[in-house]
Order: structure tokens, then sequence, then C-alpha cells
């Protein structure tokens, strides 16, 4: 689990939009569907042409229903595999930074951070018209003094997430702690 | 000119350069269940590190995922007892 500073709580977490399983799962379901479908259409018909004529015949059903679970299965673990990475991504707002947390695979994952004070720029985009109906789209972050350009994609809502995030740094540069830094030479 | 493909023909041709049916069918299944208990191991490890909104919906995940495999390989598992009768 992640580990929080002693006085950092978290504000809110943000997350890829819904539209991205549901799409994976009516894909994976038509993967799983489609050689049952040529199974029982194909089953004892015969195609003939000019110069060949195949009959296709299953003598033992329980083969074929043994390689449709193996391929369900596979889907299946292929479905948690991208769910896993799908659900790990995220960002989350605590009232210092914003933790970037993001999955790939099953190996690899890539946590980075930085705080509210830093932040410089947040754009969001839309593009196209399902996510414009669906609302979600990506978020870039550009902080002060990084190359590094910090982007959730997919985002619910990027709007939202813009303004919260923005909401936050506001807090903090009004706050008297940042003042107080900024008094003793921190660059404003 | 006729052709009759059928998944049991393939199977009469490979058993002659193969092992048993009986052996072969076997080791196949165990190799499935081998690889699937690796990716339970892998995915319950993770989830269980980095999921960062644990609670009911992290043990609802884990009753979907293992149930769903868990069909998946009981199905098999009958088909191949009956393949094998």
């Amino acid at each position: 689990m992640l580990k929080l500073g002693e006085d950092e709580i978290v504000i809110k977490t943000f997350r890829k939009h819904w539209f991205l399983p549901a799409i994976k799962t009516v894909v994976m379901s038509i993967l799983f569907v489609v050689p049952i479908v040529i199974l029982l259409t194909l089953l004892d018909k015969t195609i003939t042409t000019e110069f060949f004529e195949i009959t296709f015949s299953l003598q033992k059903p329980s083969v074929a229903v043994f390689v449709i679970s193996l391929w369900g299965l596979f889907l299946w673990l292929r479905f948690f595999s991208f769910w896993s990475d799908y659900n790990l991504d995220g960002w989350i707002l605590t009232n210092k930074r914003v933790i970037d947390l993001e999955q790939h695979g099953f190996f690899k994952r890539e946590m980075a951070s930085f705080r509210l004070e830093r932040l410089q720029d947040v754009t969001t985009e839309i593009n196209g018209i399902v996510a414009t109906f669906f609302k979600f789209g990506n978020v870039h972050v550009q902080t002060a003094g990084t190359d590094r350009e910090f982007v959730l994609r997919f985002a619910a809502d990027p709007t939202k997430i813009k303004e919260t995030i923005l909401k936050e740094h506001d807090r903090i540069i009004d706050s008297d702690m940042y003042h107080d830094a900024d008094s003793v030479g921190s660059p404003r | 000119m006729e052709g009759v493909i059928s998944v049991e023909k393939i199977f009469e041709n490979l058993t002659s350069v193969l092992p048993p049916l009986h052996t072969v069918l076997w080791g196949l299944f165990a190799l499935i269940l081998f690889y699937t208990a690796l990716h339970a191991i892998i995915f319950v490890y993770h989830w269980h590190k980095y999921n960062i909104a644990p609670g009911p919906f992290l043990s609802l995940t884990y009753i979907m995922y293992f149930s769903g495999i868990a069909a998946f390989l009981l199905v098999m598992l009958l088909s191949l007892l009956a393949i094998l009768s």
C-alpha cells in the first residue's frame, strides 16, 4: 500500500473511465462467442467447390468443449491482466502533492509525484464524439523544473480533475506556509 | 476429391509421433493448471500490494476471478475425462 507523510491526507483519487473496461468486456465476450458460433454453423456441413469437398464433422463433442474452455480460460486470464492494469492506474491527490501511479502489465510499475506548489499548467484533452459523450479524456500536468509531463489517460471527467487540482494548488499558494517560505527567498 | 476435417483425425495422426494420448492430454492439463496457478498468484500479489482502494471491491474481484477460473477448469476436466473414457 501507498505510504503518505504524517500530516498528509488523501483528498481525492482519480481513476480511468469505466468505458475502457466496458469495451474490453464486449470485445472479450465476442471473442469467446465467435468460435462457438463458427463451430455450430459449420457442424455437419459440407462445403463443395469445383476442386474439393470438405465435410466438417465432430464425433466427440467433448473435444470441442475442452478447446472452447481452454480459449475461455485464456481470455479470462487476459481480461484480468487488463483489469489489473486498468484498476491499479490512477492519480491520488493529497493536501501536499499528486501521486501518479501507473501499472504496465504485471512486472512494471511506475510511481511519480509532484508537489502542488510546483504545478505550472494543467491541460485537459477530450478527443472525439465518444469521449465527449461519456466525459473522458487525457489530463496533462506540467510542473516547474522538470521535463517530465504527468499524463492520466482516459481519465473520467477530466475538467473536474483539472478544477480539483487547481483548487488545491490555489489553497497551497494562498496558505501561510507557502508565504513563509516565500519570505526567505523561495521562488513564487 | 473428398476431405474430412475432424479434430479426432488430427489426434489420430499425432498419436503416431507423440506419447500415448492419456499422457499428452493430462500433461497439457497439468501445464494449463500450472500456468493458471502462476497467473493467480501474481494477480493476487499485485492487487493486494498495489490496490489503492481495498475493501469489499477487492474481495468481490477475487471471488469473480477465481470463480471464473474454477468454472473453466472444471469444464475442461470433465471434457478431458469424457475424451479419455
